[in-house]
């Protein structure tokens, strides 16, 4: 697995990494995807995570959006160490996570593709459709 | 003289009356198994949710009468004590389905089997001398509702207006579950939780715990509706006294396709096939007429409904992190 890392502005380096993996490892019998995997990402950084298939590219992914929860290691995020065990932890944390398949819902409508997990008012409210189409440019 | 005779059982309100209770007897497991399967946790465990219930209202209510409390109270906590059993044997289900992620018709096929023995075995060694509990006085049974002067109306009276208090708890809930599943945050999110779980789960839907509460709330309403039968229809318990009813929900789910309100038309087609058993009586066909609901039922599920689609992710337990 092989990371490249974009060029950093220099008054950036000072600030604590908006994603930092450290000693990421994550085993099923029989094999280890993960293996003391760190991760350092600044704010404003683009990074492309390469390897073949079953490198663990995606489970360290589904890690960081708490899908999967590793063996040890630790993930901090602007400096401060976090627990992370599911998405609605994850997207607390801001951190969002578009899949390589499409998660999409067919039978849903598109506005109820877009607010779901979301939606206007609150999880016991009645869902507003007008407030659902309204919704998508907030996001 | 088939056709008059079945003429003279449709404008009987006698059978409109047995139509109705049939109806109502079904619609609470049925609405329980449209939420639990519209969550994506396949339920054909609603018989035996419904059996406990009936065995532990009758139970409970005998009890708390032999203690001294007042009749009204006794009833009550019997009837809150059905909807807990039947949500204890849920909770059965729910934690081998979505914990342990095992076969979900096996899980309900075992707590059927469970619930059959088990009541069957707790009435043979709490009665004395085995003998099966007595049947309820009326003022230990759940009471029709008064609705007055509406209640003799004629015709309509008997059918409408002198059901049981629970039938229209049950009408209520319909309604509410209609309007839950559709029309709500909490029922778009249960609606996706069974379509795709993980795409839920990726927009930060708790599966998990949906899924939980959906398998609970049908056996809360499965017990309820046993304490319908024990207490408010039959006045006893007796083994296997739901008698397939449980099933006949299950496939009025399917029939339903997943609505609350389809799920109820299809509960009063199977509802006149029961009312209709009785009026048919004249015919002499002897009790080749009771099996009329379930030929209703198999002619529906064969001929009638064609294709109904479940829920995509219906019975698949769900693995967060796999692809």
């Amino acid at each position: 697995m092989q990371e490249s890392t974009a060029v950093i502005p220099t008054e950036e380096l000072s600030t604590p990494y908006a994603v930092e993996m450290r000693g990421i490892t994550k085993g099923w019998p029989g094999v280890v995807a993960n293996d003391h995997v760190d991760l350092k990402v600044r704010k404003g950084e683009i990074h492309a995570l390469v390897g073949e298939n079953g490198a663990g590219k995606t489970t360290l992914m589904n890690i960081l959006y708490g899908l999967i929860h590793p063996d040890s290691g630790q993930i901090y995020i602007n400096g401060q160490l976090v627990h992370i065990s599911g998405p609605r932890d994850a997207i607390r944390l801001k951190i969002g996570m578009v899949h390589q398949h499409f998660m999409l819902i067919p039978p849903l409508t598109v506005a109820e593709n877009i607010v779901l997990g979301h939606e206007p008012g609150t999880v016991r409210s009645v869902y507003d459709v007008n407030a659902a189409r309204e919704a998508w440019p907030a996001h | 003289m088939f056709f008059q005779v079945l003429f003279k059982g449709l404008i009987s309100s006698n059978t409109w009356y047995a139509t109705l209770q049939f109806a109502g007897l079904l619609i609470l497991p049925a609405l329980g198994g449209v939420i639990s399967e519209r969550s994506g946790v396949v339920n054909i465990a609603m018989e035996g949710m419904m059996l406990t219930g009936a065995f532990a209202s009758v139970m409970i209510t005998l009890a708390m009468h032999n203690i001294g409390l007042p009749d009204f109270l006794s009833v009550i906590l019997g009837v809150l004590g059905a909807i807990l059993a039947g949500g204890l044997m849920a909770l059965i289900h729910a934690l081998v389905s979505i914990n342990f992620k095992a076969n979900q018709i096996i899980s309900g096929i075992a707590i059927n089997i469970i619930a059959l023995g088990l009541t069957s075995y707790l009435v043979f060694i709490l009665t004395p001398s085995g003998q099966g509990v007595p049947s309820l006085p009326g003022n230990l049974r759940l009471p029709t509702f008064p609705w007055g002067p509406l209640a003799s109306i004629p015709f309509l009276g008997l059918a409408l207006f002198q059901q049981n208090v629970i039938f229209y708890l049950a009408l209520l809930i319909l309604f509410g579950a209609q309007f839950l599943l559709f029309r709500t945050n909490i029922g778009l999110r249960i609606r996706a939780v069974g379509e795709h779980p993980k795409a839920a789960d990726t927009a930060g839907v708790n599966v998990r715990l949906l899924r939980y509460m959906c398998v609970i709330s049908s056996g809360l309403l499965s017990g309820l509706a046993g304490a319908y039968l024990a207490l408010g229809v039959s006045g006893i318990f007796l083994d296997n006294m739901t008698n397939g009813r449980g099933f006949i929900a299950l496939a009025a789910v399917i029939f339903g396709k997943y609505t609350a309100i389809g799920a109820a038309i299809a509960c009063l087609i199977f509802g006149l096939g029961n009312g209709l058993s009785f009026a048919l009586q004249d015919l002499n066909l002897g009790s080749l007429l009771n099996t009329l609901p379930y030929v209703f039922t198999l002619i529906a599920l064969v001929g009638l409904v064609g294709r109904t689609t479940p829920p995509a992710a219906d019975g698949i337990p769900y693995e967060p992190g796999s692809e």
